[in-house]
């Protein structure tokens, strides 16, 4: 550079060995023309080469400058005659610039650097907040209104479980609880429709209907889900309509065996009626009902009762317990157990069909108190809770061991039974057979204060005590006699 | 056909898109390339990701399989509280059951669109019983690839937007 830069002017120094002439002026201003020309290409070309030394030591790429463009078309040249080499189906289909990666494959269609860009593909921020999204909506659902329900639930799959075990009172009193629980704002509509099927299954019509009432709307009723409510009430109205034909002849006391077939033939009246639609089964039960009430022979009317069990046996069961204590009365053992399972099956909590079940042992043929006391513990297994037979199943116990001549024990139980009956305040008329067996419980182990106190009790109600269970007590006829009779005063 | 198809896809859109999420990290966690990773499409890949074929069985059972397993426990998790509280229970109030009725449309739209693609499930097929998979392979994925494959054709046809009603409607009538 400073040789460069030092190099003398071309037009200071003569040229040595030629000297200037008079002859030589206009050439010489030419000379001084052609001088200068120079002199200005040799500085343009100075400041050029300053530019480019300056970029090259600030470290700018030589390539960059826009001056330098006879190498940049040289290297546009070369890719272009590069690009040219690779047939065009040898492209890469993405960037269509480099070759494809046939390491691949030989029809992998994508070269090395976009395979590798497409293999890393970023995941769509799209998919990332709408799974964020569900995320929380479903956290949200979980701490509103599940969290809330969840004792509901809870309830309502116990007493599902329960009616499916036929545990009907479990169940009902679950779904109860389940209910009782709620939101009167956002009642559960679908427990409500499950507490009346219960309420149904129990042939609690009267319930099943007041309470699917008091919760649903007449839109709801109408509708395809609680459409069932509607047969229930039919039920129910077929009840009362019978109800109220024949409650007051039958509680009267007027009315003899002869109005039976009077009052059947009321019955088999709303039969006619187009309008209500009443159910059938319930007025040919009711007619079984009339004729045991007003003491028809036992056998006349449990042939009643099979006919009802044929024309409405798979549909209905309530006339399952009336055919299992008939069967039982008349001794028919093998009959009152099929009867027995029937009624086990639709509700295993209802110890009321043991009780029938005991008197088959107690009234048939084969007297067997063991079989009875062995019934009645099952019958106590059963119910658990739920102590609805409790004062019978007790008597079953008195009974039984009075048989066997176990009188202490007798007295044990019957006193079971009578706490039990005293606890619940049944009405008196209601309750002579309870009261005779533990009169005769505590007549026969001595107890006589307790004695007193029952016959007190009959007194003041204006009943008399049992002449069977005073004969007893005289010696004029034995337990036997008196314990195994159908149509006894203990029975 | 394919526009029943693109319909259901846009009414089940949660599902949709969550189907081509889930795609598009099994793509990613196995190393293949996803050439169009748009989830919502107006062709027979919506809900799914443009990708290659994956190269291997064990791979080609998992974009299948693992998607669909996914999209079923999602679906429960998101729709399960829900289902009890409307359906179970019959118990609403306006406007906080809102949330649960949102909850079951997302359910059921991850339902809808648990299957994989018809592409993917031939490959799948292809790869497992055609290709170079070993006997324990074929054995242990022969259930699932089995269901994933009758279940891509039943999706692509929109039957199990179909099925999904049904399930939904016996669940509110039976239970």
């Amino acid at each position: 550079m400073d040789d460069f830069e030092k190099k003398p002017d071309i037009g200071e120094e003569p040229i040595p060995g030629k000297e200037q002439s008079a002859e030589a002026e206009p050439e010489a201003a030419e000379s001084d023309e052609l001088t200068r020309e120079l002199e200005n290409i040799r500085d343009m070309f100075q400041t050029e080469l300053d530019n480019a030394t300056e970029t090259y030591l600030a470290g700018g790429d030589l390539q960059d400058c826009d001056d330098i463009s006879d190498g940049e078309s040289d290297d546009n040249e070369e890719a272009e005659e590069e690009k040219e080499a690779i047939p065009e189906e040898d492209l890469c289909e993405c960037c269509g610039e480099k070759p494809r990666d046939k390491s691949e494959g030989e029809d992998y269609p994508y070269c090395s650097d976009c395979k590798e860009l497409m293999r890393s593909y970023p995941l769509g921020v799209k998919g990332i907040l709408v799974l964020l999204a569900v995320l929380i909506l479903a956290a949200a659902s979980l701490m509103t209104n599940f969290s809330k329900n969840i004792e509901i639930i809870d309830k309502a799959v116990s007493a599902q479980e329960a009616v499916a075990q036929g545990k009907l009172y479990s169940g009902l009193y679950s779904y109860y609880d389940a209910i009782n629980s709620a939101d009167t704002n956002a009642m559960p509509k679908k427990l409500i429709g499950r507490c009346a099927r219960v309420f149904a299954k129990l042939n609690d019509y009267r319930d099943a209907v007041s309470m699917a009432e008091r919760y649903l709307e007449e839109r709801d009723l109408n509708g395809p889900s609680y459409r069932f409510i509607k047969q229930y009430s039919v039920k129910n109205d077929t009840i009362n309509a019978i109800e109220n034909i024949i409650y007051e002849p039958l509680s009267s006391g007027d009315t003899t065996a002869e109005d039976a077939e009077e009052l059947c033939k009321s019955l088999d009246a709303l039969k006619e009626d187009t309008e209500n639609n009443y159910d059938e089964y319930y007025i040919d039960y009711y007619k079984y009902v009339v004729k045991h009430t007003l003491r028809l022979p036992l056998e006349e009317v449990y042939e009643d009762l099979l006919a009802v069990d044929e024309k409405y046996g798979d549909k209905e069961w309530v006339h399952l317990y009336d055919l299992c204590s008939a069967a039982a009365e008349l001794g028919k053992v093998d009959e009152a157990q099929k009867y027995f399972d029937r009624i086990a099956k639709e509700n295993s909590e209802d110890a009321t069909a043991y009780t029938y079940l005991a008197n088959a042992y107690r009234f048939g043929d084969k007297v067997d108190p063991d079989k009875m006391l062995e019934i009645a513990q099952a019958g106590f297994n059963a119910q658990g809770q739920y102590e609805y037979a409790s004062s019978d199943l007790y008597r079953i116990e008195a009974v039984a061991y009075l048989l066997k001549g176990d009188k202490d024990k007798a007295y044990e139980a019957a006193t079971k039974m009578y706490s039990v009956v005293y606890q619940n305040s049944y009405s008196v008329n209601n309750l002579f057979p309870c009261l005779y067996t533990y009169a005769l419980s505590c007549s026969l182990s001595g107890k006589s204060e307790e004695y007193d106190d029952v016959n007190d009790l009959l007194n003041t109600n204006g009943y008399d005590m049992s002449q069977q269970v005073e004969s007893v007590i005289k010696g004029d006829m034995t337990l036997k006699e008196i314990l195994t009779d159908p149509e006894g005063d203990l029975a | 056909m394919t526009t029943l198809y693109i319909i259901t896809r846009f009414i089940t859109v949660p599902g949709a898109m969550i189907r081509g999420f889930w795609e598009q990290l099994i793509c990613r966690i196995h190393k293949v390339a996803v050439e169009d990773n748009r989830y919502l499409r107006r062709d027979e890949l919506c809900s799914h990701v443009e990708h290659e074929f994956m190269p291997k069985a064990g791979s080609a059972f998992a974009i299948c399989f693992v998607p669909m397993l996914l999209q079923l426990l999602l679906a429960f998790l998101v729709s399960a509280p829900a289902a009890f509280d409307i359906l179970y229970l019959g118990s609403f109030k306006f406007p906080i059951s809102l949330i649960d009725a949102a909850c079951l449309w997302v359910g059921f739209s991850l339902l809808v669109n648990c299957f994989p693609s018809i592409e993917d499930a031939m490959n799948m097929m292809d790869k497992l019983y055609r290709g170079n998979a070993n006997m324990f392979q074929k054995i242990i994925f022969a259930i699932g690839a089995g269901i994933c494959y009758v279940g891509a054709f039943i999706e692509r046809y929109c039957v199990t937007f179909l099925s999904s009603l049904a399930i939904l409607v016996a669940f509110i009538l039976l239970v």
